[in-house]
């Protein structure tokens, strides 16, 4: 059992960052609908940069599973170069994909009052695409893909973003009104 | 702003905006910086709690599929043993049983 602790670090790892980033996800748009009324916006945005940030922490210890994982010799090349894995390169590049976009994300974030708003929000709104990447990656490419319980949790996760994006698209002007609310809450944060 | 202050010297203005109360002041820094801290730390122990977990159900659950399995494996080294004459390959039949019982469950884990 021992020889597998690092490949059960990478999987429970990889499930763990998934969730978050998904949280976050789910939290950023709850910031932009306000679809559930009772939150303050500043507690929202908080916790949507933790969770974010988080889920960056736990894509790291993925990435260390899977180097000290004796069974794959995954190296340098292997976790960062995508199709560069000896082990399903197409499924696991979407992983690599996310993982980027997920750090480009997070580094704009930190980076927000010093750059211009739309470069921010463009790089921001691939949050999405991490959020559909990270879920392929997960689905086709990990072990756990297999899983009832893991493709369950994909299904219902999927279909709460879903709802919220199409909420968020459907109704620009509500959505408008607070995300200006929340831009006002993350310049005086 | 400016039309009410025009009436007034430097010093008073000087003074007035001392006596203002400045946003820093209105509201505690510390509690403006990290609104969600208790919540904060409430999701990083969950994080924490559910990756010890995941990793925890997904050993016990190896453990489990690697014991069902073991009970036909030495049936299939005795065969192995038994077509092979000579007792150099029957040690070496028994030496790839780890890493055979490691690679079964993985190929049937890993890779789906």
């Amino acid at each position: 059992m021992r020889d597998q602790t690092w490949w059960y670090v990478a999987r429970s790892g990889g499930i763990v960052a998934w969730a978050l980033a998904a949280l976050a996800v789910i939290w950023g748009l709850q910031l932009s609908t306000r679809l559930v009324r009772k939150p303050a916006p500043a507690w929202v945005l908080d916790l949507h940069r933790f969770l974010g940030g988080l889920a960056v922490v736990f894509v790291g210890v993925h990435l260390l599973g899977l180097a000290l994982d004796s069974f794959f010799s995954f190296g340098l090349a292997e976790l960062f170069v995508p199709f560069a894995a000896p082990y399903k390169p197409a499924e696991v590049a979407l992983g690599v994909v996310a993982m980027y976009l997920l750090v480009a994300v997070e580094v704009t974030s930190l980076l927000m009052k010093r750059m211009p708003r739309r470069i921010w929000r463009g790089v921001h709104s691939t949050s999405y695409a991490v959020f559909v990447l990270g879920t392929m990656h997960g689905l086709l490419a990990g072990t756990d893909g297999s899983n009832v319980v893991f493709q369950g949790a994909c299904l219902i996760v999927s279909g709460i973003v879903l709802y919220m994006t199409l909420v968020r698209i459907l109704a620009p002007k509500r959505a408008g009104a607070s995300r200006s609310a929340a831009d006002r809450v993350g310049t005086a944060g | 702003m400016t039309d009410r202050s025009q009436g007034l010297s430097t010093e008073d203005r000087i003074k007035r905006l001392q006596e203002r109360p400045t946003a820093a002041s209105a509201t505690p820094r510390v509690g403006r910086r990290h609104p969600a801290a208790r919540s904060r730390a409430l999701f990083a122990g969950l994080a924490l709690a559910s990756f010890g977990l995941v990793g925890a159900s997904m050993a016990a659950t190896q453990s489990i599929s690697t014991s069902t399995m073991a009970a036909p494996a030495p049936v299939v080294q005795t065969a192995a043993a038994a077509v092979t004459s000579s007792p150099a390959p029957s040690s070496k039949a028994t030496t790839p049983a780890p890493a055979a019982t490691r690679s079964a469950p993985v190929t049937s884990t890993r890779g789906s």
